[in-house]
């Protein structure tokens, strides 16, 4: 039970990674890589405001703050700087490491004994992981929400038209530099606050927390995508909610096989390897062919 | 007379320089000179490499000028951006998959063309609200694209799809209107159709309108005005009556240097 219950507590926490980088990965096409970056730099900024004695909402606005402005320097050097959008993200995603340090004063930070959303007395009543379970849900919720009205939009529609056809969306008059900015920023102000939540749920910040985040992040877009197919735009923000847990839940059940924490990237990789061959693999061996054959009564 | 009335588009003396500070560095425009009256709907003709696609992409603002001025409504765009210059340009690209958005369905791509050249705010789109004036606009296309309209128009033929890009450079009524090769890419049937619908559509709203054509023929049929364009210069600027006894053989010769 209590496997379940934190698969769908950390699923839907994390899952607010996965819809900020479905705005880059799926909707402008790119892979953005300041997102190993700006999700320790939210957890970071997070956890020295709440140990400087601001409050859990405050500190967690300055996590989203504080990755919007990553994501902002990433758009900048792509758009205006003419830097390959996978080296621009390297580049802030390196350079944050550096800030991080500086910000936290050292590679690690506790919030034992402080005030975070997930101290609050109501929680202690109920039983565990159900903190996760209502803020990551509230959360999550409320962001998919504001996302699908954002995307419905004039705004909204030329964010998504500039990743489907910039050449076309220049020829409409959008200024497609600004639309990559702005998308830029917007994920990774999510992803900032993501890195908030997280580190309040541990209960620290780590300096190295944002090692292998994108692919924890892509793991539950593809997850999403290969477990529930053709989807509108709107279902797919949700299907990766989703996603985002099933990946908690594939992961939980192989620690439990016996592999340790360490083991966990080498596995994340693994999962988004074998999610995104899925659909090859699929074709390849005929695995529909061979399903539908299987059921059918007549053998042309 | 159309002639009297003030130039629409203007080029003065306009040179452009491809791959500059490179060892590749080529001048393609070489000081050209075109007056583009309101109605004119002139067809633009040339071998490889005389510069057609460079002159629409100098008139669009892809490519800025080295020397010379574009004026529109005499008033100086040369250093406009693409963006600000959709307010009064709309542009067909020779390649179906360049004029519309592949993900998203027709309706939705006919919605932002509607809106084309104004600023894109947090207002909801009204899809649904527009959708009764879409159908009726692709049905005037006749190739079944008003059935399709909540179809993602990477699930289109060649054919719709260059008619819906069509259809959305007219949808909002430019002042100029670049048709760059925009039937080079269907087949036969198909790119004679579609002439048709664009011959219709630009006599209809009295649109001003450049072509580029490698079809002599489209050249001459349509049109109010041909020109040929060689060497980054224009060789050959002739309308109405002199463009009407204009053979296919006379323009032929002066291909052959």
């Amino acid at each position: 039970m209590s496997l379940i219950t934190s698969s769908i507590g950390q699923g839907l926490l994390w899952a607010i990674l996965g819809v900020a980088l479905f705005l880059t990965f799926r909707i402008l096409d790119f892979p953005d890589m300041t997102v190993e970056g700006t999700f320790p730099l939210g957890a970071a900024v997070t956890v020295t405001a709440i140990t400087n004695g601001a409050s859990p909402m405050l500190a967690t606005l300055y996590g989203f703050l504080a990755g919007a402005a990553g994501g902002l320097i990433t758009g900048l050097l792509y758009t205006k700087g003419k830097i390959p959008i996978l080296l621009a993200g390297i580049l802030v995603m390196t350079g944050s490491l550096s800030v991080n340090l500086r910000i936290m004063g050292g590679s690690n930070v506790s919030l034992i004994g402080k005030t975070t959303f997930f101290s609050a007395n109501f929680f202690q009543t109920l039983p565990k992981y159900f903190d996760s379970i209502i803020i990551g849900g509230i959360t999550i919720i409320t962001i998919t929400i504001l996302v699908i009205l954002f995307l419905e939009t004039n705004l909204g529609q030329a964010f998504i038209v500039t990743g489907d056809n910039k050449k076309m969306a220049r020829s409409q008059g959008i200024n497609t530099d600004n639309m990559t900015i702005l998308g830029l920023t917007l994920s990774n102000g999510l992803v900032g606050l993501c890195g908030a939540l997280i580190s309040q749920s541990n209960g620290y910040a780590d300096a190295n927390m944002g090692i292998g985040i994108i692919v924890v992040a892509l793991a539950s877009i593809i997850i999403g995508e290969v477990v529930f197919g053709e989807l509108t735009l709107n279902q797919r923000l949700v299907a990766v909610a989703l996603g985002s847990i099933i990946y908690r839940f594939v992961l939980l059940l192989v620690l439990q096989l016996g592999f340790s924490t360490n083991d966990l990237n080498l596995i994340s990789a693994i999962i988004l390897a074998f999610s995104m061959m899925l659909p090859n693999l699929r074709n390849a061996l005929h695995l529909n062919d061979i399903l539908r054959k299987g059921l059918s009564i007549n053998d042309k | 007379m159309t002639n009297s009335n003030q130039a629409v588009l203007e080029l003065k003396g306009v040179s452009t320089i491809v791959n500059r500070h490179t060892p590749n560095q080529t001048k393609i425009l070489k000081g050209l000179n075109l007056t583009v009256y309101p109605g004119d709907f002139i067809t633009i003709i040339g071998s490889n490499g005389a510069g057609k696609s460079t002159l629409f992409n100098t008139i669009s603002g892809d490519i800025l000028p080295v020397a010379g001025q574009v004026l529109h409504n005499e008033q100086d765009i040369s250093r406009t951006s693409v963006e600000k210059r959709t307010k009064f340009l709309s542009r067909v690209f020779q390649d179906p998959k360049m004029g519309t958005a592949p993900r998203m369905s027709v309706a939705e791509n006919l919605l932002l063309a509607a809106k084309r050249g104004e600023k894109r705010n947090l207002q909801f789109r009204n899809l649904r609200g527009n959708k009764e004036r879409f159908k009726k606009l692709a049905a005037g296309m006749g190739n079944g694209l008003a059935q399709r309209l909540d179809t993602p128009t990477e699930n289109l033929s060649g054919g719709q799809r260059q008619t819906l890009s069509f259809l959305m450079a007219t949808l909002n009524r430019p002042d100029i209107l670049l048709l760059d090769e925009h039937t080079a890419a269907l087949d036969p049937k198909t790119s004679a159709a579609l002439m048709k619908q664009t011959s219709q559509t630009v006599a209809e709203q009295k649109l001003t309108c450049l072509m580029i054509t490698h079809q002599m023929e489209d050249a001459l049929k349509y049109g109010n005005r041909l020109v040929v364009l060689h060497d980054g210069q224009i060789t050959l600027d002739v309308r109405d009556a002199d463009k009407d006894q204009l053979t296919i053989q006379q323009i032929m010769n002066l291909f052959v240097d």
